[in-house]
């Protein structure tokens, strides 16, 4: 199987410069935009975070006006998830990766996959142009009706907006397709499905969940456009929840599509960095699967007190607390992967450490707000923005970050600085708990999320001051991250093949890999087959 | 938690702390063993050669079976108390709706429950709500201008919930579980037993420009500090209607 003979076109045949990107099929390349873009996004995001937390620093404050206001937490939530988390993890590092991880020398359909980006890039575009310009949709992410109907929202920012969202559903669904036909078909010789890693197998996941959600999410934009400017009838106040379940039926899937691969790359960097195999491999691959299948049978939950039956309430209460229960199986694999290990402690594996050590909170508030009860009380409260940001910073940007600090070498061919790395690590954990642990308290003592400012009587100062000082501090640290870049950019060491001793396929290719990837299309014979090479065979311990 | 005002609130707070305290062991549990883990397991020198330990089938089933009873507690600790809030058997049965278009189960119960001793008619509107009492005098009043809804200590009282444009929501912690108050329908939701003293209420559901200061104050006075209360306003209200 290794003579599958593809012309393997040369480096310098490849078109250079700009053409080379804008014209560019090759999944690393696209990959690599998709990366540009998100993080583009995150600190435009990330800015508008910075109004938001200054604004509320003190009971009052006239920094923005209320509508200002609405309108940037709308486009930070709107941004955050849809412009960087998601094309981040499934554009950026499953382009890049994916292939590479399974021994293919492309997606299976390269063209499809530029598609989805530059469709991606658009529905960016169009989204930002219609903030940076004016006129802006200020519905909050979740864009509720009837407020974003025209009634409520007439400006035509609410319109571009649905339309960017429905451009954005239409990457990301085509993205999973090409994903999904990639991981079936063009795997390696040899690669059987407990030999796939396990950030492909979290990409797996990802995939199918996209694929099932993305397109209810699309529909019900695409009624709510037609609602606005066509006068249908989609959603009128007699459907008061339709706009909730299809929304949510998104909605929540869309954490575990954030979390997912998150995890993934966090299952790829504890092992190489404790020099330990994965623990429980196969109940990491059996929960992942799970949390992807029962991801779908929770959304209720986010609309118990939105006027559902209590037959209704009591069975998404109990599909909500059951998904504690795998989630619960990968977080101690992971503890126990690197127990009795060797832990080389650098920036990658000090983010999996912060991811492990914060997601398991946003994990228990989990648990506690699906007790209906409870909820009655923290539901829409600064609870939630508390528990979800612990899910989706403490989760998939920590995530995030182990992935480019791990796989930087590969990418840029060059070492960042881990003195720098670190100091970004420690900046960010503290400042994301200083920010977003606060809150907790904020939302006990009654403080409503999306308020645009608050009055001295309610005892809420002390804590937003807190969680003020937090967000510069996370800000900080995304600026020891520019500068690390930066770095990286004007180093002259180059990145070894295998600077950290990897399991998977991309260790055993140059930093950065030649395009096309593979000069032969290896066979693998066990589910870490970079480390066979290096033991100059098969390790007889792989098979167990 | 904010100090409970009704037994439905206390019950809340109950449910909160159960779960909390084994949400806090379970924390401290995790934390502990990463960061010993953490620690203890430093790489030492460049050629350890850790057991490659592969997995533990024992392990596995340990640390499934038992979040999993954990997880079990909660649910029936849930359940529970939302059965023995007041209203109909769960925890969002106080949103009980009554005009809900179609929905002929909804309007039972509320019949069910209908032996109350106050039912006051509020609507939510960008951005304020209006309180219609439903009994002698039928007297309207408002939220704006930080007035409160003003209502007798110790009794049953149902507010029956509307909204006159988008979806807003009532909370009011310290009186027991929150509502969507939702156009086109309306939702019910039970004050029981409460105690006297005034109460901040907050709109939490994003309903436009002005939704953070959309505030709802609530004073639960006495019976008979109610009953002259009302009587003066009615008066005060039928010669606002008389002077037109």
């Amino acid at each position: 199987m290794a003579s599958i003979s593809i012309p393997v076109r040369s480096q310098d045949k490849a078109k250079s410069g700009l053409l080379g990107w804008l014209a560019t099929v090759d999944h690393k390349k696209v990959g690599l935009m998709y990366m540009v873009m998100a993080f583009v996004f995150f600190i435009g995001s990330g800015l508008l975070a910075l109004i938001i937390r200054t604004q509320l620093a003190a009971p009052g404050m006239t920094l923005v006006d209320p509508n200002t206001y609405n309108q940037i937490f709308t486009m930070h939530g709107t941004g955050m998830i849809f412009l960087f988390t998601i094309p981040m993890l499934v554009g950026g590092f499953g382009n890049y990766f994916l292939p590479i991880m399974i021994g293919a020398r492309d997606v299976a359909f390269p063209r499809l996959n530029a598609f989805s980006f530059w469709i991606t890039l658009g529905a960016g575009l169009v989204m930002s142009i219609a903030f940076l310009v004016g006129d802006r949709s200020a519905a909050a992410w979740t864009a509720y009706v009837p407020l974003s109907t025209s009634t409520y929202s007439p400006q035509s920012g609410m319109d571009i907006w649905l339309l960017g969202l429905i451009l954005a559903g239409i990457g990301s669904t085509l993205g999973a397709v090409n994903f999904m036909v990639t991981i079936f078909t063009m795997r390696a010789p040899g690669m059987t499905a407990w030999r796939i890693p396990m950030f492909v197998w979290a990409m797996a996941t990802t995939a199918v969940m996209v694929l099932l959600a993305t397109p209810v999410l699309t529909a019900a934009l695409v009624m709510l456009v037609a609602d606005r400017n066509f006068s249908t009838q989609f959603f009128t106040t007699s459907n008061a929840r339709l706009w909730q379940h299809m929304f949510w039926f998104y909605s929540h899937p869309a954490v575990y599509i954030m979390v997912l691969p998150a995890m993934g790359v966090v299952s790829e960097v504890l092992p190489v960095f404790s020099r330990k195999p994965l623990f429980g491999a196969k109940a990491v691959v059996i929960s992942t699967a799970l949390i992807g299948i029962l991801g779908f049978t929770t959304w209720v939950h986010h609309m118990f007190v939105s006027g559902v039956s209590p037959a209704i309430e009591r069975f998404f209460i109990f599909t909500t607390m059951v998904i504690a229960v795998p989630t619960g199986v990968k977080m101690f694999n992971w503890i126990f992967t690197m127990w009795g290990g060797s832990l080389n402690l650098k920036t990658p594996l000090l983010m999996c450490i912060g991811f492990l050590s914060t997601f398991v909170i946003g994990g228990i508030t989990g648990v506690i707000q699906a007790a209906g009860p409870v909820d009655s009380y923290l539901h829409n409260s600064y609870w939630v923005v508390a528990h979800f940001h612990y899910v989706l910073f403490g989760g998939s940007v920590f995530g995030i970050f182990a992935g480019l600090y791990y796989w930087a070498p590969k990418m840029v061919g060059r070492m960042f600085d881990d003195k720098l790395g670190k100091l970004h690590f420690v900046l960010m954990f503290f400042g994301f708990n200083l920010t977003f642990f606060p809150m907790h308290i904020l939302g006990l003592e009654g403080m409503p999320r999306r308020i645009a400012t608050y009055a001295g009587d309610r005892g809420w100062a002390a804590g937003n001051l807190v969680a003020t000082i937090g967000a510069f501090t996370i800000a900080l640290s995304i600026l020891v991250f520019i500068i690390n870049l930066v770095k990286i950019a004007r180093s002259k060491e180059a990145a070894p093949a295998d600077p950290w001793e990897g399991n998977t396929l991309e260790w055993m290719i140059p930093s950065p890999p030649p395009e096309y990837n593979f000069a032969v299309i290896p066979t693998v014979q066990s589910d870490r087959p970079a480390l066979d090479a290096r033991n100059g065979g098969v390790t007889p311990a792989a098979h167990h | 938690m904010l100090p409970p005002a009704t037994p439905d609130a206390q019950l809340i707070k109950n449910l909160y702390d159960v779960v909390f305290v084994l949400a806090v062991v379970t924390f401290v549990l995790v934390e502990v063993l990463l960061l010993v883990t953490a620690v203890r397991f430093r790489r030492k020198s460049a050629t350890d050669s850790p057991v490659p330990v592969h997995g533990n089938n024992l392990a596995e089933l340990g640390w499934t079976i038992v979040p999993a009873i954990v997880v079990a507690i909660v649910f029936w600790l849930s359940i529970d108390t939302a059965g023995k809030l007041t209203g109909h058997g769960s925890s969002n049965a106080p949103i009980t709706r009554i005009h809900a278009i179609g929905d002929k189960v909804a309007e039972r119960r509320v019949n069910e429950s209908a032996a109350v001793d106050l039912v006051v008619e509020i609507t939510g509107r960008q951005w304020f709500w209006t309180y219609t009492y439903k009994t002698a005098g039928g007297l309207v009043a408002d939220s704006n201008d930080g007035k409160a809804l003003v209502l007798p200590a110790g009794k049953s009282i149902r507010l029956d919930l509307t909204s006159a444009d988008v979806i807003h929501a009532w909370w009011v912690p310290q009186l027991g579980p929150m509502l969507y108050v939702n156009p086109g329908e309306r939702t019910a939701i039970f004050i029981q037993d409460a105690q006297p003293g005034e109460y901040i209420g907050q709109c939490n559901f994003f309903c436009g420009v002005r939704h953070a200061y959309m505030l709802n104050n609530i004073k639960i006075v006495p019976q008979e500090e109610f009953n002259a209360w009302y009587k003066g306003s009615v008066a005060a209200q039928e010669t606002v209607v008389a002077s037109r």
